[in-house]
C-alpha cells in the first residue's frame, strides 16, 4: 500500500482517535513495556502523523506496528471503536511497500512461497502427527468426498507440541461417526501470516487452492480448531460451505446426542478466550457450553473473559517477531490465570497453548495448559 | 545542551534501555488528552524515587525542564512540554507499596492505575472514594497532580480529601515526605498544597492515600425529563433540601442517545435529560430518603422516576455514567471539555445560558456532568482538522468560562489548568492572587524547572 | 520619633481613634506567654486590615493576628510583638448561601454564633466542625490552628470544609483563593497551604465553608470498660465496619472522672460513641453497638439523647477550658499516631505520667489516631520540671515510634523556654522556610512561633 492510500482509507478511522488513553489499560503490549509507542493511542497518532505528513517512515515507527498482537481488544474498550489494528495493517503493507520490514518475515513468505506452510517443511509432513495415533482406518482419515473437511493449520500440523490437538480432534470426529477428511498434503497455509505480514496481496494463490479443494471434496462443512484459520476463512474466503470453530462443531455434535461424556473429576478449571475466536469471531458460549457439560468440572472466569479477555501474546506473529515480548505477555496471562485459584487452563487455540505452556515450561510454572479437544475426548472416556 | 549528551548522561542514572529519544517518540510524548502538542527532548522510564531525585537534580543543575506524566489522559494540556524537556513517564513505578486495612491506608507508587488499587481494595471490603470517570487508566501520581474528581465526590470530597502523604522529589532533587499516615502533623499542609499543583511544585513518587470500609448499602435512581433545566433545577432543590446524596449526574439529550448507541444503560432516548442519583450509607432510613429525593424530582417535573433494581441494573446506570464521554466521541473525532463550575443554586441558569454559546457559534454542545457539585462539563464536538471550526470552539469554551466565572463559579472543577487556561485565570482572579501563588511557585521552584508554563499567567507588574 | 510612636497616629487614621487599645493595663490582657503588645488594633474591614499590615511591612513592625485569644498559648514563646491585630470587629456573615450549602463569615466572628444563626435558618444548618472553646473560638483562629474536634471523623477537618478564603498577606495585598463552589482546581489550593498556618502566612479575614443541615436524630453510646485493650480493640471494631459513627472517642479514667459523665461506673476507659443522622439508622446504631459492646464485657450500656448528648460533646470539647477554670496548672499534649495505635499509645502514656508521679487525662478521636494528653503537675511544677521534660520527651519518643509527631499546646513559660514545642524537626521545614521567607520575606506575621522556627 502507498501512503496515499492509506490517507483515503484510514485518515478517518484514526482521527477518531481523540487521545483519551482509556486503552492504555488494555493493550497488552502497552501493559508489559509501558511506553507510548506500545499503546493503540500511539499507534493510531503516527498513522495519522505519517498521513499528514508530519513525521516520515522512521525505524521505530516499523517497531511499532510490528508489535501489535491483533488481539483488538483495544478497539473492544474504545469508545469510538478505532479500528487501530486495521490501521496497523495497513501501516505494515506500507512499509512492505517500502521494502522496510523485520527480515525474519521473509523466510515465512518463503516457506510459503515455496511449500505453502510456515514451516518450510515438505507439504507433505502435514500428516507427520498421525503417526502416534494407534488403530486407525486405512484411509488415515483422508478421503476423496466428505461432508466435512477438518482444517489442521500450520501450527498443529507442524509443531510438536500442538500435535495433540490434531491427535484428539481427530479421535472425536471418528468416534463421533462423523463423515469427514483432512486435506493432508493438500491443505494450504490459509494466509493469516501474510495478512499480518502486510502482505495480502500474497494470499490470494492460497485461499484460491483451498476454495478450490473444498469444493472437490464436496464438503458442506469445514471445521477448524485453529481460531485465526478460522478467522480466516470467515473473513477472506469465499466458499458455499459453512465454516465452523471446533467448538461450536462439538456443541452441535454433544446437542445431537453423538458425544457424551462419562468421565470426569471434581476440579476447577479456567477457560482463556483466544483473541480469534472470541472477541473477533463472537464466539463466547460454545466452548463453556461444552464444558459445563462435563463432570466435576467447575468453570472459574478470568478476570478478563469473554470479549474483554486479554491475548496470551501469541497474535498477530509477534512470537514470530519479537518473542521477548511475546513471552513477558504471556507472564502476564499465567498470573490472571494463577489468580484464579484453578490449576488448569483450557482453551481453544493451539497458538494460545504454545505461548501459555511454553513460558510456563521454561520458567517451570506448574500450569496445566490443555486444548479444549483434549479435555472433551477425555470426558468421553477414551485413553488418548 | 546536546541531545546526544542529555542522553548519555542521563543513560547513567536510569540505564539505556529506560531512555527514548528519538524522533518517534518525541513525536508520541507530545500530546496529551487535550488539544494541545509540543515536543520534549527525551523521555526517561525512572523506576525509583532515587532515580528521579537524580534526574531532577540533573535537570536542576542544567535548567532543563521536567514534567512528569502517567497516562497522559488529563484534559487541560498538563503533561504538554511547552518549553521541552524531560518527560518522565512512571509507567515503572506502578505498584502498591502496602495496603494497611487497620490503618485504613494505603501507599502507593505514582504510576499505578487508580482502578487497579480499587481491585484488590475489593477483596478486603475497602474502598479509595475518589472516581474519575478514566479511574481505569489514570494514575495516582496524575489525580494528585490535577486533584480529580469524580461523581461521588459529591458526598466524600475529591482527591485532596483522601491523599493524606507524599513522598516528593523537590525542583532541586531534595525528596521529602509531606503528611502520612497520621494526621495533622505540624507545620504547613503542604500535602494538600501539592494536591492539584498539576506537577509545577514537585513530582510525587509515592502517595499515602485514605480508604476506608465500603458501605454497607446503596441506591441508585434516575429521574428522567424532558427539560435540561428541569433536571438542574432538581439538583438545586435536592441541595436546598439539605440533602448530600453521594451523587447526581446530569446527562442531556445528546449524551443519552450517544450513551444507548453504545453502552445501552437504559435511558430513554425520548428525555431531554436524566438525572442519576445515587444514596450510599447504612441501610435504615434509606428508602424514606429516596422517596424524599423522588418528591423533589416530581415536584421540579421529572416525568418519571424509577430506582435500580438489581446490582447489574445500577452496574448499567454506572457504565451509562462513565462511558458518557467516550460515546459522545462517536458523534465527531474531537471534543472539549469545559470543566466550570458554579454554586449548585445557578446551575439552571447557566445550562441555559451554555445552550445559548452552542448556538451562537453553531457548535454541538453535549452535557453530562457533576451537577451535584455545581461542576459542568459542557463537551464541544469538532473536528480538529477543520480549522474554522476549532477556532470557534477555543472561543466558545472561553465564552463557557466567562460565564460560569460570572456565576459566582470557577474555570475548573476537577480538571486543571495546564496550558488551556492559563488566560483565563484572570476571569477569578486578581493580579495578587496570581502573584500570591506566584511566590508558592518561587519557593518551591525558583528556577521554573518543574512543568513550567503552567497555571500561572504572567502578570504585569 | 520611634517606629512605634509614628505607629499609633497611623493606625487611628486606617482604624478610627476608639479600635485601638494602647493602655498597658488593658494590653496585659492581651499578653501571650507573660509578653505585651505595644498596640492592640482592630480594623473593621478587610480594607483597614490590608492598610494596617501595608503599613507594618513597610516598617518592618511585627503583627500578631488574634481572636478571642483561645489558642495564643500554642506556638513558641513569641519574640518581637509590636502590633496585636484583633479579627474581633470583622464578624459578619457575609454570604450565608443555605440553599448552595455554602457559608461565607468573616474571621472574627465566633463558631458559636454562627451555628446559632444557621441553626435558625430555614429547616436548621450547621458548620460541622467542633472543636475546642465552644463559645469563645473565632472561625478564623479555628483555622488558622486547624483546631478540630471528635466529630472529624465523619465531617472531617478544616481541610475538608473551606472552599474558599480571602487573607491579607504580609505585603498588605488581598488575596482571594478558592470561592463558594464546592469543586476548584483553579490555581494552587492556597486554602490548604492558609489553613493550620498560625497567622504565619497572612491573616483570614472570610472565610468560605461547606455546610450540612442539622441531623435528624442524635445519640451517644457511653461505655465504659475496665481494662484498656478491651475498650481499644472496641473503638477499632466499631472504625473497620460498616457503622457511621461521628466520633470514637476512648478516655482514660482521669479525664472521665473530670468529666463526670452519666454513668454509674467512674474511672475506668470509656468508649463514647456519637451518633448523628437519619434517625432510623441512629436507633439501630444505638441498639447494635450497645449489644456488640455488652458482649465485649463493657461494664454498662448507657445512651445519651438530647441535653446530656450535646452537654457530654461540649464537656470532651472543652476538656481544657475546664482544667483551666478548676485553676489547674497543666500540660497538653496532642499526639497523631496511627488509628490503630490508639491504645497501646494511651497505655504507654499513663505508665510514663505515673512513673512521673503526675496524674493525666487522656482523650482520643481514636478514629483519627489524634490523642490529647492534659498532664497535671499539681502545685510543685517548678519542682518537677525535670521530671516533666523527661516525660514529654518520652511522651514524643512514643508518637514518633507510632509514626506521629507529637506537639505540646500548652505549658507554663518555664517548661516552654527548655523544648521546642513543635517537636522534632521533620524534613518538610526546609521548604516550609521557604515559603515563608517567600511569602514574608521581612517576618512581620507571628514570626518565631510556628514550627521550623517559622
Ligand atoms: C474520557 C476522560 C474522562 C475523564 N474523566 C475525569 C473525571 O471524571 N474526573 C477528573 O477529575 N478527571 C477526569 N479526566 C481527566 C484525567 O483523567 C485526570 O486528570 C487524571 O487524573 C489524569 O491522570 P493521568 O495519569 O492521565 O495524568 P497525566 O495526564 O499523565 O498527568 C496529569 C498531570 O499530572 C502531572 N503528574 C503526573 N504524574 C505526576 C507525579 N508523579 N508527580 C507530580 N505530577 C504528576 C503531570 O505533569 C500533569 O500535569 C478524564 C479524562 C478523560 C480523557
Ligand atoms: S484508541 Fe480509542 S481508547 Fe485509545 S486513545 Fe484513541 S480513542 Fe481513546
Ligand atoms: S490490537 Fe491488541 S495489541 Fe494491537 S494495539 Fe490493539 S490492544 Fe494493542
Amino acid at each position: 500500500m502507498k501512503t496515499e492510500q492509506l490517507k483515503t482509507l484510514f485518515y478517518d478511522e484514526v482521527a477518531k482517535c481523540n487521545h483519551c488513553g482509556f486503552c492504555l489499560a488494555h493493550c497488552p503490549v502497552y501493559t508489559v513495556t509501558g511506553r507510548e509507542w506500545a499503546t493503540p493511542r500511539g499507534k493510531n497518532v503516527l498513522v495519522k502523523a505519517i498521513i499528514e505528513g508530519k513525521i516520515d517512515w522512521t525505524p521505530e515507527i516499523e517497531e511499532t506496528l510490528f508489535r501489535c498482537t491483533g488481539c483488538k481488544l483495544c478497539t473492544q474498550t474504545c469508545f469510538p471503536a478505532v479500528e487501530t489494528n486495521q490501521a496497523v495493517l495497513a501501516g505494515r503493507e506500507c512499509l512492505v511497500d517500502r521494502k522496510q520490514y523485520p527480515k525474519v518475515v521473509d523466510r515465512v513468505v518463503e516457506a510459503l512461497e515455496t511449500h505453502f506452510n510456515i514451516s518450510n517443511e515438505p507439504n507433505a509432513n502435514r500428516t507427520l502427527w498421525m503417526e502416534k495415533l494407534e488403530d486407525i482406518p486405512d484411509h488415515r482419515f483422508q478421503k476423496e468426498k466428505a461432508r466435512v473437511i477438518y482444517f489442521v493449520g500450520c501450527v498443529a500440523a507442524f509443531y510438536p507440541m500442538a500435535h495433540k490437538i490434531p491427535q484428539t480432534f481427530v479421535q472425536i470426529l471418528h468416534k463421533a461417526d462423523v463423515d469427514f477428511t483432512i486435506l493432508g498434503g493438500e491443505e494450504w497455509c490459509c494466509g493469516f501470516p501474510l495478512i499480518q505480514a502486510g502482505m495480502k496481496e500474497k494470499m490470494q494463490k492460497l485461499v484460491e487452492h483451498n476454495q478450490e479443494k473444498v469444493k472437490e471434496i464436496g464438503a458442506e462443512t469445514v471445521v477448524f480448531a485453529c481460531p485465526s484459520c478460522f478467522h480466516t476463512w470467515k473473513e477472506k474466503y469465499q466458499t458455499n460451505a459453512e465454516l465452523l470453530h471446533s467448538t461450536q462443531f462439538i456443541e452441535r455434535l454433544i446437542g445431537e446426542g453423538k458425544i457424551t461424556f462419562q468421565n470426569g473429576a471434581d476440579r476447577a478449571v479456567t477457560y482463556h478466550d483466544p483473541c480469534d475466536l472470541g472477541r473477533n469471531s463472537k464466539v463466547f458460549d460454545a466452548p463453556r457450553n461444552i464444558l459445563k457439560r462435563i463432570p466435576g468440572l467447575n468453570l472459574v472466569e478470568l478476570e478478563g473473559n469473554r470479549q474483554l479477555s486479554v491475548c496470551c501474546g501469541g497474535g498477530g506473529d509477534l512470537e514470530m517477531i519479537d518473542p521477548a515480548l511475546s513471552a513477558a505477555i504471556a507472564q502476564r496471562k499465567i498470573e490472571e490465570i494463577q489468580r484464579t485459584g484453578a490449576g488448569e487452563v483450557v482453551t481453544s487455540c493451539q497458538q494460545c497453548i504454545r505461548t501459555i505452556s511454553g513460558y510456563a515450561r521454561k520458567h517451570k510454572i506448574k500450569l496445566k495448559v490443555r486444548d479444549i479437544t483434549e479435555v472433551v475426548l477425555e470426558a468421553m472416556g477414551s485413553p488418548l | 545542551m546536546e541531545r546526544e549528551r542529555m542522553v548519555e548522561e542521563l543513560s547513567k542514572i536510569v540505564g539505556k534501555e529506560n531512555v527514548l529519544s528519538s524522533e518517534t517518540d518525541l513525536f508520541l510524548y507530545g500530546y496529551d488528552a487535550s488539544l494541545f502538542k509540543a515536543k520534549p527532548d527525551c523521555i526517561l522510564f525512572p523506576g525509583s524515587t532515587e532515580e528521579v531525585s537524580q534526574i531532577v537534580k540533573f535537570c536542576h543543575r542544567e535548567h532543563i525542564p521536567v514534567i512528569a506524566r502517567g497516562s497522559g489522559t488529563n484534559l487541560s494540556g498538563g503533561t504538554i512540554p511547552t518549553r521541552g524537556g524531560i518527560i518522565l513517564h512512571f509507567s515503572r513505578m506502578n505498584k502498591i507499596l502496602e495496603i494497611d486495612i487497620e490503618n485504613q491506608r494505603a501507599v502507593v507508587e505514582p504510576g499505578l492505575f487508580t482502578l487497579a488499587l480499587k481491585n484488590q481494595l475489593a477483596r478486603y471490603g475497602f474502598v479509595y472514594q475518589p472516581d474519575p470517570a478514566s479511574e481505569k487508566v489514570s494514575t495516582f501520581g496524575g489525580n494528585f497532580a490535577e486533584n480529580s474528581g469524580g461523581p461521588h465526590c459529591l458526598k466524600y470530597g475529591v482527591t485532596t480529601n483522601h491523599i493524606l502523604g507524599a513522598e516528593v522529589v523537590l525542583p532541586d532533587g531534595e525528596v521529602i515526605q509531606v503528611g502520612g499516615k497520621a494526621l495533622d502533623n505540624p507545620g504547613y499542609d503542604l500535602t494538600g498544597l501539592l494536591v492539584g499543583s498539576e506537577g509545577t511544585l514537585g513530582i510525587a513518587t509515592q502517595l499515602t492515600l485514605r480508604i476506608m470500609p465500603k458501605s454497607e448499602a446503596v441506591k441508585t435512581m434516575l429521574a428522567i425529563y424532558n427539560s435540561l433545566e428541569d433536571a438542574g433545577r432538581t439538583v438545586s432543590a435536592i441541595i436546598a433540601d439539605g440533602i448530600v446524596p453521594a451523587t447526581l449526574e446530569i446527562l442531556d439529550k445528546l449524551t443519552i442517545k450517544a450513551v444507548e448507541e453504545s453502552v445501552h444503560a437504559g435511558f430513554p432516548l425520548d428525555a431531554e435529560a436524566v438525572l442519576l442519583i445515587e444514596i450510599d450509607g447504612l441501610k435504615d432510613g434509606m428508602e424514606r430518603l429516596a422517596e424524599r429525593i423522588m418528591e423533589i424530582c416530581r415536584k421540579n417535573n421529572a416525568r418519571e422516576v424509577k430506582s435500580a433494581k438489581t446490582e447489574a441494573e445500577r452496574t448499567q446506570l454506572w457504565a451509562g455514567r462513565k462511558g458518557a464521554f467516550g460515546a459522545l466521541s462517536r458523534l465527531r473525532p474531537n471534543y472539549l471539555v469545559c470543566d466550570g463550575t458554579v454554586p449548585r443554586t445557578k446551575l439552571p441558569e447557566v445550562l441555559v445560558q451554555v445552550m445559548e454559546v452552542s448556538k451562537k457559534y453553531g457548535l454541538t454542545i453535549a452535557n453530562v456532568f457533576h451537577a451535584g457539585d455545581g461542576n459542568l462539563h459542557p463537551l464541544i464536538l469538532f473536528d480538529e482538522r477543520d480549522e474554522e471550526e476549532l477556532r470557534k470552539v477555543h472561543l466558545a469554551g472561553s465564552e463557557i468560562m466567562k460565564l460560569c466565572a460570572d456565576a459566582g463559579g470557577t474555570i475548573s472543577g476537577e480538571h486543571g489548568i495546564g496550558t488551556e487556561k492559563m488566560k483565563e485565570m484572570f476571569f477569578i482572579f486578581s493580579p495578587q492572587d496570581i502573584a500570591a501563588m506566584r511566590k508558592v511557585k518561587k519557593a518551591f521552584d525558583p528556577e521554573d524547572i518543574c512543568n513550567p508554563g503552567k497555571i500561572l499567567p504572567e502578570v504585569q507588574a | 520619633m520611634s517606629r512605634i510612636e509614628k505607629l499609633i497616629p497611623k493606625l487611628k487614621e486606617i482604624v478610627g481613634e476608639t479600635n485601638l487599645i494602647q493602655d498597658p493595663e488593658k494590653l496585659k490582657a492581651c499578653s501571650v506567654d507573660g509578653k505585651r503588645p505595644k498596640v492592640v488594633v482592630f480594623p473593621g474591614t478587610i480594607a483597614e486590615v490590608s492598610k494596617v499590615v501595608a503599613y507594618a511591612n513597610e516598617q518592618s513592625l511585627t503583627i500578631l493576628p488574634m481572636g478571642n485569644g483561645t489558642k495564643m498559648g500554642i506556638g513558641t514563646i513569641p519574640g518581637k510583638m509590636d502590633v496585636v491585630l484583633s479579627t474581633l470587629r470583622l464578624n459578619r456573615m457575609t454570604d450565608c448561601d443555605c440553599d448552595n450549602l455554602t457559608l461565607s463569615a468573616e474571621s472574627g466572628i465566633t463558631l458559636g454564633e454562627v451555628q446559632k444563626k444557621l441553626g435558625q435558618e430555614g429547616k436548621g444548618y450547621f458548620l460541622p466542625l467542633d472543636p475546642p472553646h465552644t463559645l469563645k473560638a473565632t472561625l478564623g483562629g479555628i483555622v488558622a490552628t486547624n483546631s478540630s474536634g471528635p466529630g472529624r471523623l465523619i465531617y472531617g477537618t478544616a481541610r475538608d470544609l473551606i472552599i474558599g478564603i480571602k487573607a491579607v498577606f504580609p505585603n498588605g495585598d488581598i488575596v482571594a483563593s478558592g470561592g463558594k463552589t464546592v469543586k476548584n482546581v483553579s490555581g494552587y489550593d492556597m486554602c490548604k497551604l492558609l489553613i493550620g498556618s498560625y497567622g504565619t502566612l497572612g491573616i483570614l479575614c472570610e472565610i468560605t465553608f461547606k455546610l450540612l443541615p442539622l441531623p435528624e436524630r442524635e445519640a451517644t453510646l457511653l461505655l465504659p470498660f475496665v481494662r484498656l485493650e478491651e475498650a481499644a480493640q472496641f473503638g477499632r471494631e466499631i472504625l473497620q465496619s460498616q457503622y457511621l459513627p461521628s466520633s470514637i472517642e476512648i478516655l482514660n479514667g482521669m479525664a472521665v472522672k473530670k468529666i463526670n459523665p452519666p454513668i454509674a461506673q467512674q474511672g475506668n476507659y470509656l468508649v463514647a460513641i456519637g451518633l448523628e443522622g437519619v434517625a432510623e439508622s441512629i436507633e439501630r446504631q444505638v441498639s447494635e453497638i450497645g449489644e456488640r459492646a455488652k458482649k465485649k464485657s463493657a461494664l454498662e450500656i448507657a445512651v445519651l439523647r438530647s441535653e446530656s448528648h450535646s452537654s457530654f460533646w461540649k464537656a470532651i470539647r472543652d476538656f481544657s477550658e475546664g482544667l483551666a477554670e478548676e485553676g489547674l496548672n497543666f500540660i497538653s499534649f496532642k499526639s497523631n499516631i496511627l488509628i490503630s495505635r490508639c491504645g497501646e499509645v494511651m497505655g504507654s502514656y499513663e505508665k510514663i505520667a505515673k512513673e512521673s508521679g503526675v496524674d493525666c487525662g487522656l482523650i482520643c478521636h481514636s478514629g483519627n489516631g489524634i490523642l490529647y494528653s492534659y498532664v497535671f503537675g499539681g502545685k510543685g511544677v517548678r519542682s518537677k520540671k525535670e521530671s516533666l521534660l523527661n516525660l514529654i520527651r518520652e511522651f514524643s519518643l512514643v508518637a514518633v515510634k507510632n509514626e506521629g509527631h507529637p506537639v505540646v499546646e500548652s505549658a507554663p513559660p518555664d517548661i516552654k523556654k527548655r523544648i521546642d514545642v513543635w517537636g522534632e524537626p521533620r524534613g518538610d521545614y526546609e521548604i516550609m522556610r521557604r515559603l515563608k521567607k517567600e511569602i514574608d520575606p521581612k517576618g512581620i506575621l507571628n514570626p518565631g512561633r510556628f514550627a521550623g522556627g517559622i
